[in-house]
């Protein structure tokens, strides 16, 4: 098999993650965009390992990190995720904004340090049941 | 089938990291409960014998886990070097990362912050920027990137059921995995064109003309992303400010410090260990970067009110700064200089935000709220004042315009004219907030002070002293500062 066949397809599944990244808003659809970024990068690896013959197997064995570290990163990740639900009460990137650059900032950054500390004060029960 | 010799006295300094670590974590899950200290005592254990172990390093330069030559043009390759850079690396990386783990002991003292899992996180975090200093192949690259990366996310988003740390953690992540693809890309690309992993091999194949000039060029950028995130380097400084003022202020410490060092680490590696023929191509690149990054990062700073991301983009200009040598070409005079600034910076920063960090805790958010700090409380003032100096490059921070001069010459010295006058522009801008801030240390009538006039100590919010972790470490640093101020010499040991 030609080297451009895998090379193609991973550059797509590259490009199809990195959209998903940018356009989507919800967390956890962007966590799957990574995880096709990391995926396409796997093909790409494994491909050149086998077009090389790589007596060493560097591209398989990277291979093998990627899985690994994707795997970690998803876990944590979602993690991340939970925890922003259970602050929020949703997961949408865009409506983040608390911690926002604001002009003339001072009394803003308290004002919101202030609904920090009764945000966190308040009940993680009642916060856990309600849907997003 | 050969077995592998491993050189155990070289990897010994991040193995007594994450056997400090292991033990950290085991021991607060089964110790009794009253036992706050312990997970911190046990780190800085760690962290002092790692340093006792690299320091019997330092004799000659070690390497491990190579690959054995295979004909003339396959020379051998180590994946593991330790030499001085790897060493100067370390003692930075080493030194900060036991200061934060003290300047984060109040807030574990205060129970903020889950001990065990705190000081897990760090070590865990600070074993893989020890890893990336000494890597010479991608993969060991690439995974000691990681290493460092995923723990300091934990670390962001640690305090239990706070708005803005889940926010920081979330943004903090995704920015980073998604520069983490592209490294991973660039990785992908390198190892196609040339057919390997290891710097010297790559450096060969490159030399020599043997791999696919365009590709190799693309790749070399994409890699370059992940550690630039790191560094914090414009474009990819976005999410420094927002992290910063989410995260707790030791931690916000640790990623101004520790894992910029280990990002200018691997960004030094691989320019100069696996692209040094392509100096003609990367020099104008980080110069360019450079610039951009310093300017950015001081335009930002002046408009800011809040202490921490007034810190915060001050960090980004510094970055800039800390970029100027390499721009320079890399040299081992120019790294000299970056190391000796990196290590002027790690110091007093450490220095910032620790008083930062003690005063923060009684309430005071802004630069308004610090005014007549070395009136009210004159150690903490003083020290405070110091390590702004130092860091604008003003006399009496004697240590701050020794670092900067250094650098300033490594611009010269290579002929990056243009960036010498960005450079000298910059300081100057930076002067105006800098000084902004020392002078409402330092005058002498409180307006509407949180710390002058404390609310009475009962109340939430009310003047707390600060606790005895987090005054050494101020003392500590700021001796440091003074006594390197009057003696600079040691701050260029690793220069030739």
């Amino acid at each position: 098999m030609p080297l451009l066949f895998p090379l193609v397809l991973s550059a797509l599944l590259f490009g199809i993650g990195t959209y998903v990244v940018m356009a989507r808003r919800h967390a956890v659809l962007v966590l799957m965009g990574v995880e096709l970024m990391l995926n396409a990068v796997n093909l790409n690896l494994v491909a050149f390992d086998a077009w090389w013959h790589d007596a060493l197997d560097s591209g398989q064995v990277l291979a093998l990190f990627v899985i690994a570290i994707a795997a970690a990163e998803i876990g944590l990740g979602l993690a991340i995720v939970l925890l922003v639900f259970r602050t929020h009460q949703h997961i949408n990137v865009d409506a983040m904004r608390e911690l926002a650059d604001r002009d003339g900032g001072q009394r803003a950054d308290q004002e919101a340090s202030k609904h920090t500390d009764r945000g966190a004060g308040s009940s993680p029960d009642r916060v856990a049941v309600t849907p997003p | 089938m050969t077995t592998q010799v491993i050189d155990w006295w070289a990897i010994a300094p991040p193995l007594c990291l994450v056997a400090a670590a292991i033990t950290a974590l085991l021991v607060d899950a089964f110790a009794p409960r009253g036992s706050r200290a312990l997970p911190c005592a046990i780190s800085l254990v760690g962290v002092l014998a790692a340093l006792l172990a690299s320091a019997a390093l330092s004799s000659h330069s070690r390497a491990t886990f190579c690959l054995p030559a295979s004909g003339i043009e396959q020379p051998v390759n180590c994946s593991w070097v330790i030499d001085d850079v790897t060493l100067a690396w370390w003692l930075i990386i080493l030194v900060s990362t036991g200061l934060i783990g003290m300047l984060l002991q109040p807030s574990v003292h205060r129970g903020e912050l889950p001990g065990g899992e705190l000081y897990f996180l760090l070590l865990s975090s600070a074993t893989g920027a020890l890893c990336l200093a000494a890597a010479r192949d991608l993969i060991t690259l690439l995974v000691a990137l990681e290493t460092l990366s995923l723990p300091s996310f934990a670390l962001v988003g640690l305090r239990r059921r706070n708005r803005r740390g889940a926010e920081a953690a979330l943004k903090f992540f995704i920015v980073s995995v998604v520069a983490t693809a592209f490294t991973l890309l660039g990785i992908s690309m390198v190892y196609g064109a040339t057919g390997s992993v290891a710097a010297g091999r790559i450096a060969t194949s490159v030399a020599t003309g043997a791999a696919v000039e365009p590709v190799i060029a693309v790749g070399m950028v994409l890699t370059l992303v992940g550690f630039g995130f790191k560094v914090a380097v414009v474009p990819f400084q976005v999410w420094v400010p927002d992290t910063y003022v989410g995260a707790p202020i030791g931690v916000a410490a640790y990623l101004s410090v520790v894992s910029k060092a280990a990002g200018l680490a691997g960004l030094v590696i691989v320019l100069v260990r696996f692209f040094s023929p392509y100096v003609d191509l990367w020099s104008p690149m980080v110069a360019v970067a450079a610039a951009l990054t310093m300017t950015l990062g001081n335009l930002a700073a002046l408009r800011q009110s809040h202490v921490v991301r007034l810190l915060a983009w001050s960090s980004v200009a510094q970055a800039g700064y800390l970029l100027v040598p390499l721009a320079a070409g890399g040299s081992e005079a120019d790294i000299g200089a970056m190391q000796a600034y990196a290590l002027m910076y790690a110091i007093v920063n450490v220095s910032a935000f620790a008083v930062v960090g003690a005063v923060s805790a009684w309430g005071a958010v802004t630069v308004d709220d610090f005014r007549g700090l070395v009136r009210t409380r004159p150690w903490l003032g003083l020290a405070l004042t110091f390590a702004l100096l130092c860091l604008a490059g003003l006399p009496p921070g004697i240590v701050g315009l020794v670092a900067k001069v250094a650098i300033f010459r490594s611009a010269v010295e290579g002929e990056l004219t243009w960036l010498a006058v960005v450079l000298a522009i910059n300081v100057a801008l930076g002067l105006v907030y800098y000084l902004r801030f020392v002078a409402a240390l330092l005058t002498p009538a409180p307006v509407r002070a949180a710390v002058a006039e404390p609310p009475a100590s009962g109340q939430p919010g009310g003047q707390r002293e600060p606790h005895g972790a987090e005054l050494f470490v101020v003392i500590v640093t700021f001796i440091a500062a003074a006594v390197l101020s009057i003696f600079p010499g040691p701050l260029f040991f690793v220069l030739p």
